[in-house]
């Protein structure tokens, strides 16, 4: 594991090699005389660099080691599971930020849907699926990928409380999938315009 | 800012809608010229928003995906670094699993996900900065002393003699891009690599060359030739 108090030159030749993909001997020449403090470690960097892409460009093809395959898949696969995914916990912890019916209702007219909270909390539970249109206004407005958003929908439907059924006369209806975004949006009985300009939300995708 | 690309922004949008087992078959598509193969920054981007995990899709898109970090970590290694490590083996673990941390802790749209194979290459030559950071800290010729029957203490870079400036290997070196050779140059000790990098590849003068490693020019020059040296025995 590499130490995380990363040195200030190490920084600075990752930012390097992320602004220039392809560095040429030029490229880095001028990176030393920027940081002459720091030429060894530049240097060395370079010498990486070249290494490396003397050994990427033998023709030769690497053959895969079973062996290795399985060893590293398996700490690959332990480390995936023990830990969370950093975007659906973020994911979680902003759609859990909006609690409060007044600001259900900012985000709803935020992301186009308009002053109709209960479309927006049918989202966000996953009872609702949403439309493409809606779900990159979530992830823009959220700041989380759209992936994380769609899996975090996905978990919040199926670990959805199922509700206690009383005796009545009918059967009672348990939805195994989320409802239509127009399901959803007929269900609110608004008048045609408004539900004509939300469908046309879905209609989009 | 960051963008994915749009036949991966494409990939991943249309997953959304697709059951697990789709998804699950998508993965197992080994053929890259077909149709349905999913590129590594499209499971990588599934593996870190742990798409459909209880469903094995998690868990199918990393085996898959670890494959593909073998092989372009395998290549790279190919050289086998030696100096930095006795077991190529060993050295490819590491490397990969210091793939996969880099892979997995990163908020938001990783570079993984854009360019998986431009990631992978950084991670290694991270790591292998690394190494080689780790290894200087342990050795430092210009620490070392020889004592004298008498006692007294020599730095051991005096020992050697400073017969040349230039001579026509050096020349003869910059032409040189061989794999031996850039793999003989990793290994050689921090202070000789960088004063030919700085001399031969870099052309920099002896003041700048000695002013870069903090020593006098002749010493500089001594370091290259000691560097010179080694070299030539691989080049033989």
């Amino acid at each position: 594991m590499i130490n995380k108090n990363v040195p200030e030159s190490e920084k600075l030749i990752v930012d390097f090699l992320n602004q220039h993909p392809r560095p040429t001997n030029q490229d880095w020449k001028q990176f030393i005389e920027r940081f002459p403090q720091y030429a060894s470690a530049i240097a060395d960097a370079a010498m990486v660099r070249a290494a490396g892409d003397a050994a990427d460009a033998v023709a030769k093809p690497y053959e895969l080691d079973e062996e290795l395959a399985n060893r590293t898949v398996s700490k690959a696969l332990s480390k995936i599971h023990q830990t969370t995914s950093l975007n659906l916990a973020k994911a979680k912890k902003k759609v859990e930020s909006i609690q409060k019916p007044s600001e259900r209702k900012q985000v709803a007219i935020a992301v186009g849907i308009g002053s109709y909270p209960t479309l927006l909390n049918g989202v966000l539970s996953g009872r609702t699926k949403a439309p493409s249109k809606v779900l990159d206004a979530l992830t823009a407005l959220f700041d989380v990928p759209r992936l994380a958003l769609v899996e975090l929908f996905r978990r919040q439907f199926e670990e959805s409380a199922v509700p206690a059924f009383k005796g009545g006369g009918s059967k009672p209806r348990l939805p195994v999938e989320p409802v239509s975004w127009e399901e959803a949006v007929s269900g609110l009985k608004l008048p045609e315009k408004e539900t004509e300009r939300l469908l046309k939300l879905g209609r989009e995708d | 800012m960051r963008k994915r690309q749009p036949k991966h922004e494409s990939q991943l949008k249309s997953l959304e809608t697709w059951k697990p087992a789709d998804v699950l078959k998508r993965i197992g598509i080994i053929d890259y010229k077909d149709d349905d193969f999913l590129d590594s920054e499209v499971l990588a981007s599934l593996i870190r928003n742990r798409m459909y995990e209880s469903a094995g899709v998690t868990t199918e898109a990393t085996i898959v995906l670890n494959k593909r970090i073998q092989i372009l970590v395998g290549k790279r290694l190919r050289l086998e670094w030696y100096g930095l490590t006795s077991r190529s083996n060993t050295i490819a673990a590491d490397t990969i699993d210091y793939v996969w941390d880099a892979l997995l802790t990163e908020e938001g749209l990783s570079n993984c996900e854009i360019y998986f194979a431009v990631f992978v290459r950084n991670r290694v030559d991270d790591y292998m900065r690394h190494l080689l950071a780790q290894k200087n800290s342990m050795e430092s010729i210009d620490k070392m002393t020889m004592d004298d029957k008498d006692g007294n203490k020599t730095p051991f870079i005096d020992m050697v003699k400073d017969n040349n400036a230039e001579t026509p290997e050096e020349a003869f070196m910059r032409t040189q891009q061989t794999l031996a050779v850039r793999s003989m140059l990793i290994s050689l000790p921090q202070v000789e690599r960088n004063v030919f990098y700085f001399r031969i590849m870099c052309r920099y003068d002896w003041g700048k060359v000695a002013e870069f490693i903090g020593c006098s020019i002749p010493t500089a020059r001594l370091h290259l030739k000691r560097s010179l040296e080694k070299l030539q025995g691989v080049m033989e």
